[in-house]
């Protein structure tokens, strides 16, 4: 979906902001932009419009914005696209990638910074993950994991709409990465580059976001993801 | 007399058998043993005092029974054996074994020798008590003469010796069997004669190569012959060399075992253990001497590198710096290093563990070591040890004994430790005060930032356009973005104090009512905005405090904002906003008053509200730590800070000494460092 052609709800308690952002959104031909004040009156406006985006703040009075993805999650019903505004640690972005956050950005920002997150969030599969990133990351990720699917078990791969997490013991720190990972039960090797979005370092376990795969399992990976349709962006 | 008990076999009545000296004629025994001519059978005592006397003794020692009966049985031995304590072994041997049998010369009443065959039976009652020993004595003198002749009709003395071993069945078995030990017998001057199969081994030589040499010059170390020679010239008080120096020990003892170093034919060095002995004649002259020699060299080197090791071992023990000490499985104190000795005086070697530490007792350090002991694994443990107002770290090691423990003295880490977790507690409080700050800091901050950042784009595309701008737009815009930074800057101003590690700076004289001021300033502007009344009331007179200003103008600057907050929290209007400030000092201590208007703290948020991060506002208005910040601040200055839960309305209460011990101190050191040394 174009941006262009998207129902955009964006929810932030300064009013100046969501006037800001509205004013964006309608120049590059939004057909219909909702604000909302707070994560309650949010909710209000999702249930009420086919919402195909959310943008929403972190802090804000009433409900903040990990409790309106919470509870949006719990709804279950067709959910949007949301994109996160919060650029800070006091959000467990594991979770919120595992709810089906696609991005978080952080204020202050460009319009330009904005609108490519939010057009990114409502690209087709189709057409993502077709180029390498422009620098080779530095590290890599090589491992073995010899089931694939939801379940949350250690030598398993678990696949989000955007990306994968797995076990692993190696060393690893946020930010670009290559990966390799040898899907035994599948016959298949997963490979290409993304972030490390998330470390659990007690847990072993990484967040890897997918920017570019190989063509040798690209087509194999969407497959897996369309049959899945997972709600998770990254599950935990 | 022989008692029936032990000879006859016939029972005697318990009196009869409680002492010797009663028998009876009628007794046939008795007259067999009285017929007796060949043998000399008579009783001892337990003590070795002749009770009875046959006629064969008679004859053969000498002695008439009055003689001889109550004396001690040692006079029928020659000197050099009493000297030895043979009459005293043999009766320890007889008691020990039941019977005892040797062979030696004897002494006759007149003086002259006689070679005996003894047989020494203990004798004993019924109950097992020893009541004496009966002695039979053969004399096998002539037996003795004829093969002496016979040795003297064979050339020499060494045949001799080789005939007086073959006698004796042990010394023959030593003779012929053994290789490991070297046996060399001399004539008197030292003239080898006899040189065995374990003497050649041992030596290199062949026996043909050193027979008729003289002795020591070949395979004894001439050094040390001369040292033990000059050592034994001042012991017997003449110059004793040579050969004397093996001899002249034996002549005093008639037995001698020393070390002494054998040099092997092909030089290399061999520890033996001499025995030395003198070989007799019938008549008691020294016909030659008998040197039976064991290598030790071995022994020794092991016993050396044991002792090397172990004189290591211990001086590495006694000077550690930590206690070491060992335990028996009984708990016994087997051994306590120097350290040991000097960090534990109640410690003593052979005393019980828990008598010596009863500290222990009943204390989890008790259990794991009863742990340790039982189930012989090793332990780690602290212990502070009250007696000795000292903390212990030690572990415990199983050991062949029972128990080894190693102790260190750690209480100067544990006070150290102790400062250090305080610090610590404090800089985790003031980190994660800081990132919750940062945290909250930025998301205030970007709030206003993505506002200007956002109009001034807008105001940048619209002067792209080529189209006239409306002055309103722009305007707008701009009074937007003025307002906006307006905000930020005063959301920064609020941070001062916090921005940077004011714990740093020096103690020095400050006027609360400057701090009061300089507190209020920043938030007046903020009160009047909404409404609520500033109610100031300092006594006049309060003395400087010395103090980390800034510091307590960041507690101030916290306890107005959370009147502030509490105040716009609270659904009141109007006149009956206010925040109140007081100020009073008495008793050397200052003490000043945050009063708010606010609805008061809920009792169940009461105890927790000095927790860090712990918040009763809304999202957004507060971290939670301020408190808890500011409660260590006043802490750190000897003061305190808590709510007043006495008062309707909310009312935080901050107490500081206006003196206090370090800063006096510190300004007492200041002042003793001579002029101009601290510029």
């Amino acid at each position: 979906m174009k941006l262009s052609e998207a129902t955009v709800l964006v929810v932030d308690d300064e009013p100046a902001l969501r006037e800001i952002f509205a004013k964006w959104l309608v120049a590059v031909g939004c057909g219909k932009v909702h604000t909302a004040a707070d994560g309650l009156a949010a909710l209000a406006v999702l249930e009420a419009e086919p919402i195909d985006l959310l943008i929403t703040d972190l802090r804000m009075p009433v409900m903040d914005g990990v409790t309106l993805v919470r509870r949006l999650m719990e709804t279950g019903a067709s959910l949007p696209s949301i994109v996160f505004i919060s650029g800070f640690g006091d959000v467990d972005r594991k979770e919120m990638y595992a709810l089906g956050v696609e991005a978080f950005i952080a204020k202050p920002f460009d319009r330009e910074e904005l609108l490519g997150v939010l057009e990114r969030a409502l690209a087709e599969r189709a057409s993502l993950w077709l180029t390498p990133m422009p620098v080779v990351p530095r590290q890599t990720m090589q491992f073995e994991a010899c089931c694939f699917g939801g379940v949350k078990d250690k030598r398993c791969l678990r696949l989000g709409r955007g990306g994968f997490s797995a076990h692993y013991a190696g060393p690893l720190s946020v930010g670009r990465v290559a990966f390799r990972c040898l899907l035994a039960s599948e016959e298949v090797e997963l490979a290409g580059e993304g972030y490390v979005r998330w470390r659990s370092k007690t847990a072993e376990t990484a967040g890897i976001e997918f920017v570019f795969l190989e063509p040798s399992c690209r087509a194999w990976l969407l497959e897996a993801i369309a049959a899945a349709d997972p709600r998770s962006f990254i599950p935990e | 007399m022989l008692p029936s008990a032990e000879l006859s076999g016939t029972g005697l009545s318990e009196s009869e058998s409680a002492g010797l000296g009663v028998f009876t004629v009628e007794d046939p025994f008795q007259l067999l043993v009285e017929a007796v001519v060949d043998y000399a059978i008579f009783l001892l005592d337990p003590q070795g005092i002749v009770s009875t006397w046959n006629s064969g003794a008679e004859r053969i020692k000498g002695y008439r029974a009055e003689e001889i009966i109550g004396e001690h049985f040692s006079v029928l031995y020659p000197e050099e054996a009493v000297l030895r304590g043979v009459p005293a072994y043999e009766l320890a041997a007889a008691a020990a074994e039941g019977r005892h049998e040797d062979e030696g010369w004897r002494l006759r009443k007149d003086g002259s020798r006689l070679w005996a065959n003894d047989v020494i039976t203990a004798l004993r009652a019924p109950d097992g008590s020893l009541i004496g020993f009966g002695k039979v004595t053969r004399d096998l003198t002539e037996r003795q003469l004829a093969e002496q002749s016979l040795r003297e009709s064979n050339d020499r003395n060494a045949r001799g010796v080789v005939e007086l071993a073959s006698t004796n069945s042990y010394l023959k078995s030593i003779f012929n069997a053994s290789s490991l030990v070297s046996i060399i017998a001399t004539d008197p001057a030292g003239t080898i004669t006899i040189f065995n199969r374990g003497a050649e081994l041992m030596l290199g030589y062949g026996s043909d190569e050193v027979i008729g040499k003289q002795t020591p010059a070949l395979f004894h170390l001439a050094n040390e012959v001369e040292e033990r020679g000059r050592a034994l010239s001042q012991v017997l008080g003449r110059r004793v060399h040579g050969f004397e120096v093996f001899t002249s020990c034996i002549d005093v003892e008639g037995y001698e075992n020393e070390e002494w170093i054998y040099i092997h034919k092909d030089g290399h060095q061999i520890i033996v253990s001499l025995s030395l002995s003198v070989v007799r004649g019938e008549t008691g002259e020294t016909v030659g001497f008998l040197g039976v020699a064991e290598d030790v060299t071995e022994r020794r080197r092991a016993a050396k590198e044991l002792a090397t090791a172990y004189a290591h071992v211990s001086s590495v023990l006694e000077s550690t710096s930590n206690c070491v000490v060992t335990i028996s499985r009984e708990w016994k104190l087997l051994y306590g290093n120097r350290k040991a000795l000097e960090s534990l005086p109640d410690f003593e070697v052979g005393k019980n563990y828990w008598s010596c530490f009863p500290a222990v007792l009943g204390t989890p350090t008790e259990t794991l070591l009863r742990k340790a002991m039982a189930e012989r694994c090793e332990i780690k443990y602290e212990l502070y040890f009250a007696p000795y107002e000292t903390w212990f770290r030690a572990q415990g090691f199983p050991t062949d004994e029972g128990l080894s423990l190693f102790f260190s003295n750690i209480t100067e880490e544990k006070k150290m430790q102790e400062q250090l977790d305080v610090e610590q507690l404090l800089r985790e409080k003031r980190i994660e005060a800081l990132s919750h700050m940062a945290g909250g800091l930025a998301h205030e901050i970007s709030n206003p930032l993505a506002i200007i950042h956002g109009r001034a784009s807008d105001l940048r595309d619209l002067a792209a356009a080529e189209v006239p701008i409306a002055v309103v737009e722009v305007r707008t815009a701009c009074d937007s973005i003025l307002k906006t930074a307006e905000r930020a800057s005063s959301i920064l101003r609020g941070l001062r104090g916090f921005a940077r590690e004011a714990n740093q700076d020096p103690m020095a004289l400050a006027s609360i009512y400057d701090i009061a001021d300089e507190s209020l300033e920043l938030q007046q502007s903020r009160f009047d905005r909404n409404g609520i009344e500033v109610r100031v009331a300092l006594d006049a007179g309060i003395p400087p405090l010395l103090c980390r200003e800034t510091q307590i103008g960041q507690i101030l600057t916290n306890l107005l904002n959370n009147a502030f907050d509490a105040i716009v929290q609270s659904e009141v209007k109007g006149a009956d906003r206010w925040m109140g400030l007081t100020a009073a000092s008495r008793d050397g201590k200052i003490t000043v008053e945050v009063t708010d208007s606010g609805p008061g703290v809920a009792d169940h948020f009461k105890a927790h509200l000095m927790e860090p991060f712990f918040t009763t506002k809304e999202l957004g208005l507060g971290m939670g730590v301020g408190l808890s910040l500011s409660r260590a601040i006043a802490q750190d200055h000897g003061g305190t800070l808590m709510l007043c839960s006495d008062r309707k309305n909310t009312c935080f209460q901050l107490v500081l000494p206006i003196t206090q011990d370090a800063a006096k101190q510190e300004a007492a050191k200041q002042e003793a460092e001579p002029a101009g040394g601290a510029s």
